[in-house]
């Protein structure tokens, strides 16, 4: 018992001297972690703010061939400018990264609406970009709504409602309190605090058992009066 | 006083150590010679009580080193290879963290350190960090460590490697003195000077086997060489050419 004092003692010591693993054990353990957390929640959160707000300046290749989509996507704060000549070229300019969206409409677009055919949209882009990803979806989502707004136009002209095709009203209540919701938060701190335990003790740990026979003083320590 | 008969050990399929004996008398600096590999580490070993010898028996003081392991641990001071220090920790800090392992009295432990720290001249860095010291330094802190329970058997593997030619001199003088004190000292070395200048015993060991125990004159008169060094090298081809 007094042999696990004196070591134990020892270890104290010569920890709390040791700048690293005391750094470790009282900075980056418990700091990193949440700093690391903070930085990541910041991050994504004015990501998707900025984006919201933000107009989206849309490149599309044949915008002759649709005044009227055109008109639509301008008016839900898309500025539309020119495209690259080429469906080709704008998928090597998307590959690239110099375009992150581009749309493409063919010259059959207006020829297929008034045939009431699907009419075909492309839009380019790349899926691996989060940043690309973001704004073909906002994108994707104005020409859904515009395709929406023309079938309802169609069902009215031919003297039907258009809310026959909205058979259910599906609305979410949330009854989520600002508490609850800092549950989530509170479940993550929690693995913070383990995650903050491992690297804080890892340092100490390695110097107390593999670092005793790193240095060679297990070697001398076994021959003194250890009881075994 | 160290009493090492027909002592054996083997790692799988190397021996280490095929039967050494020697005695190693009170008041007298033995020298444990041998090439690398020759089993002088091992041997030592055994008598540090940290490996168990496959058979044979080594007493220390007339205390089996197997059955009384602990016992036979208090009556030797041992320099193992490399210092083994604490380096957050001061020389002094180190010295008496052994004191307080070998379980001395708490009330005597600082007069102890403060003593042996006289002893061997090292007041100068003593309550420094030994992070940072010098080979020379460490192998002084080290020795003190073992030094610092009064033990009547030293055995120090190998004690000048990496030391200068002042650090070696002061560390023969230390040998010296604790020779004029009746201990027991015991080292090995493969560095021929070193023993020459210093044992009054000399173990040649090679392949594990003791090639031959006497004097230094012994030695030179047994071989018919004038020269320690070829001496040595006619000893050890002796004990090959029988095996």
């Amino acid at each position: 018992m007094k042999t696990i004092r004196t070591v134990f003692l020892k270890e104290i010591v010569e920890n709390f001297r040791d700048r690293r693993t005391l750094m470790s054990a009282l900075l980056m353990g418990p700091l990193f972690g949440p700093i690391l957390f903070a930085f990541v929640i910041n991050l994504s959160v004015k990501q998707s703010l900025e984006n919201a707000d933000e107009a989206l300046d849309l490149p599309v290749i044949g915008a002759e061939f649709a005044p009227n989509l055109i008109r639509y996507l301008e008016s839900n704060n898309i500025n539309i400018k020119d495209g690259p000549e080429s469906r080709a070229a704008a998928i090597d300019a998307v590959s690239l990264g110099e375009e992150d969206v581009v749309i493409v409409i063919p010259d059959n677009f207006g020829e297929n609406l008034s045939e009431m055919t699907p009419a075909t949209i492309e839009v380019i882009t790349d899926q691996a970009n989060t940043q690309a990803e973001r704004e073909a979806r906002r994108a994707t989502r104005a020409l859904r709504a515009y395709g929406q707004e023309i079938a309802a136009m169609r069902l009215t002209v031919r003297g039907v409602s258009p809310m026959i095709m909205r058979p259910l009203n599906v609305d979410e209540v949330d009854v989520s309190t600002p508490s609850g919701r800092s549950a989530i938060l509170l479940g993550m701190l929690s693995y913070f605090f383990i995650f903050a335990l491992l690297t804080g003790g890892m340092n100490l740990a390695i110097d107390a058992t593999a670092g005793e026979r790193e240095r060679g003083s297990l070697c001398s320590c076994c021959p003194s009066r250890f009881r075994e | 006083m160290i009493i090492v008969e027909d002592l054996h050990k083997s790692f799988g399929k190397v021996k280490a150590v095929q039967g050494v004996s020697f005695r190693a008398e009170d008041g007298k600096i033995t020298g444990l010679l041998g090439p690398n590999g020759a089993g002088k580490s091992t041997t030592l070993r055994a008598l540090y009580t940290v490996l168990k010898p496959d058979s044979g028996t080594a007493t220390i003081d007339g205390i089996n080193v197997v059955e009384d392991s602990v016992g036979a641990r208090s009556r030797i001071g041992t320099l193992p290879h490399g210092s083994g220090l604490y380096p957050h920790l001061t020389a002094r800090e180190n010295i008496s963290y052994y004191a307080k392992l070998y379980d001395m009295p708490a009330d005597i432990i600082d007069g102890r350190v403060q003593k042996v720290i006289d002893e061997l001249d090292i007041n100068d860095f003593a309550d420094r960090r030994t992070k940072g010291f010098s080979q020379g330094q460490k192998t002084k802190v080290s020795l003190a460590r073992s030094l610092v329970h009064g033990p009547q058997n030293i055995l120090l593997d190998e004690p000048s490697n990496g030391l200068d030619v002042m650090a070696t001199r002061a560390l023969r003088e230390l040998i010296r003195g604790l020779r004029e004190t009746g201990k027991c000292v015991l080292f090995s070395s493969h560095v021929m000077q070193e023993v020459a200048a210093l044992c009054d015993e000399i173990v040649i060991i090679s392949s594990g086997k003791v090639a031959m125990q006497d004097t230094p004159d012994g030695i030179r008169a047994a071989t018919g060489c004038d020269d320690l060094e070829e001496a040595f090298v006619k000893a050890i081809d002796m004990v090959e050419a029988e095996s």
